[in-house]
């Protein structure tokens, strides 16, 4: 369903070196399959996810969706090929000042719905499948941030997409919504075949979500394969993710003597404080997810 | 006392011609400022359609017009004035700088009403293969709505004091009517009365402004 082929991108930073967000990925995502992207961040995952719909365009290499290569489309086209690609965001990014009906509405307008009754039908139509219908009228202010994603999802599946990206859709929310969340991603995936691409840093999203992972370090994809092998044994022992997992989690160092054997760690430097925040949701979430 | 009451009649003229000035000058401004507004936030450097060249010869030139101390534009600009109403004295040459001058004033305060929207709605709207005029007229223009009638109350309350300057082309106005009998004549009372009707009128839109805004916004849960 989606092929990248040596996709690469590189960011020209104002008056700093260039960064290579993405390094040389190929990604075969199989039709009616969920796709887990994992990595820390910086890592590239979003790049690459954005890859997919060009709202990052790729510096070089080939983005196929459903027989179609992308980079090569002019803008209308392009547009259109959008419309059968869905994407829900870590914040969810609704239009504040519209219902959350009108929200899941605008995908429609936006795909050349015309008809408003047509639009209406099937933005309940929408919200029925992530059981918000009782708050079709309600601003998203009012709405949790576990509604405010299903919200999204309605608004992402109402154009009857073939693909859904999903980019650190659940890393705002406590893992009980988490598992809500990533309930309905599993459902609209099974009822109607929807390919998934999830793009996230928690471990037991991808355990219980994907079925196949890729990670992610440094722009590259270092490690594919299927999510059931998903064990501390499955892993590179190479790669940070890798030496994450086969260590004991976070260990921190409570003498002041030492800033440096952080587990999990890629880099030195101002990073770290990050990389120890990751580990922590990492270690967080695990058991929270059932 | 008696003095304000025999100048009731020109203070009733002045506040006719106020009215004129901000009834002409704000919803040309609106008008045409709120295209340019987003013109600037569309085309800036890193946005949703860049071009560098052209916007950086707009921005200049609305800094330049906003740079101009009001007095010095409503002369500089009197052939344009005379050109456009056909005279450069009274009411009607005066609101033409008045409304050149919060052309870009509002511009300026629209493109930061959208800026400070934040990327993130009009991301999911490109996701979801929406043109740009598309993302203009339904993400940026609904979200930035509280925002910008905040900027219309804001350039009113301004340009109500700007147009106390219009004494300078005989354009009168209730300000003016202050500098001319309070000021220039001694006539405190009269300058008070004067002041007394501007602070409620700035009071009135500011209220008003604030209300309207607040009821057109929907990301505080009230």
């Amino acid at each position: 369903m989606i092929s990248l082929s040596h996709v690469s991108t590189t960011f020209a930073g104002r008056g700093k070196d260039p960064l290579t967000a993405v390094d040389d990925v190929s990604l075969h995502v199989p039709r009616g399959s969920i796709q887990g992207i994992i990595g820390f961040s910086g890592a590239g995952k979003s790049t690459l996810l954005r890859n997919i719909n060009l709202l990052e365009r790729p510096t070089s290499g080939e983005v196929r969706v459903a027989g179609t290569e992308l980079t090569s489309l002019d803008d209308a086209a392009l547009r259109k090929a959008r419309h059968q690609m869905g994407m829900i965001f870590q914040g969810f990014n609704l239009v504040n000042n519209l219902t959350v009906a009108q929200n899941v509405e605008l995908s429609l307008k936006f795909a050349g719905v015309r008809d408003r009754r047509e639009r209406l039908r099937r933005a309940a139509e929408a919200l029925e499948i992530v059981d918000i219908t009782d708050k079709a009228a309600v601003y998203p202010a009012q709405l949790s941030g576990g509604q405010k994603q299903r919200v999204a999802i309605a608004r992402a599946l109402a154009t009857k997409p073939e693909v859904l990206l999903c980019d650190e859709p659940t890393s705002a929310l406590d893992p009980f919504t988490t598992a809500t969340v990533l309930q309905y991603l599993a459902d609209v995936n099974r009822e109607f075949g929807i390919t998934v691409v999830i793009v996230t840093h928690e471990m037991d999203v991808i355990k219980a979500l994907a079925d196949n992972v890729a990670v992610m370090e440094d722009g590259r994809v270092v490690e594919e394969f299927p999510a059931q092998e998903l064990t501390r044994e499955g892993f590179n022992p190479q790669t940070s993710i890798g030496r994450y997992l086969l260590s004991d989690g976070i260990t921190l160092d409570r003498t002041g003597r030492s800033r440096t054997d952080l587990p999990a760690q890629s880099r030195s430097g101002p990073e770290d404080s990050e990389s120890v925040q990751q580990n922590a949701t990492l270690a967080g979430a695990a058991g929270g997810v059932r | 006392m008696d003095l304000v009451i025999e100048r009731l009649p020109e203070i009733y003229q002045a506040m006719l011609e106020t009215f004129a000035m901000i009834a002409v000058a704000i919803p040309v401004a609106v008008l045409l400022g709120t295209p340019l507004g987003i013109w600037l936030f569309i085309h800036a450097p890193d946005s949703l359609a860049p071009r560098p060249r052209s916007h950086a010869v707009v921005s200049g030139l609305v800094n330049m017009i906003r740079s101009f101390p009001f007095l010095i534009l409503l002369i500089a600009i009197i052939p344009f004035t005379r050109f456009v109403v056909g005279t450069s004295v009274g009411t009607a040459a005066v609101i033409v700088p008045l409304t050149i001058n919060a052309i870009p004033y509002f511009a300026r305060l629209v493109e930061q009403n959208i800026t400070q929207l934040g990327s993130g709605a009009v991301e999911a709207s490109r996701a979801m293969g929406a043109t740009q005029r598309q993302i203009i007229r339904n993400v940026l223009l609904v979200d930035a709505k509280p925002g910008i009638i905040g900027s219309i109350t804001i350039t009113t309350v301004s340009f109500i004091s700007y147009s106390a300057m219009s004494g300078l082309v005989g354009g009168g106005g209730i300000g003016d009517l202050a500098i001319r009998y309070g000021y220039y004549r001694y006539e405190t009372p009269t300058m008070i009365a004067a002041i007394v009707l501007m602070v409620l009128l700035v009071t009135i839109v500011q209220f008003s402004g604030t209300r309207i805004a607040r009821a057109a916004d929907r990301r505080i849960t009230a």
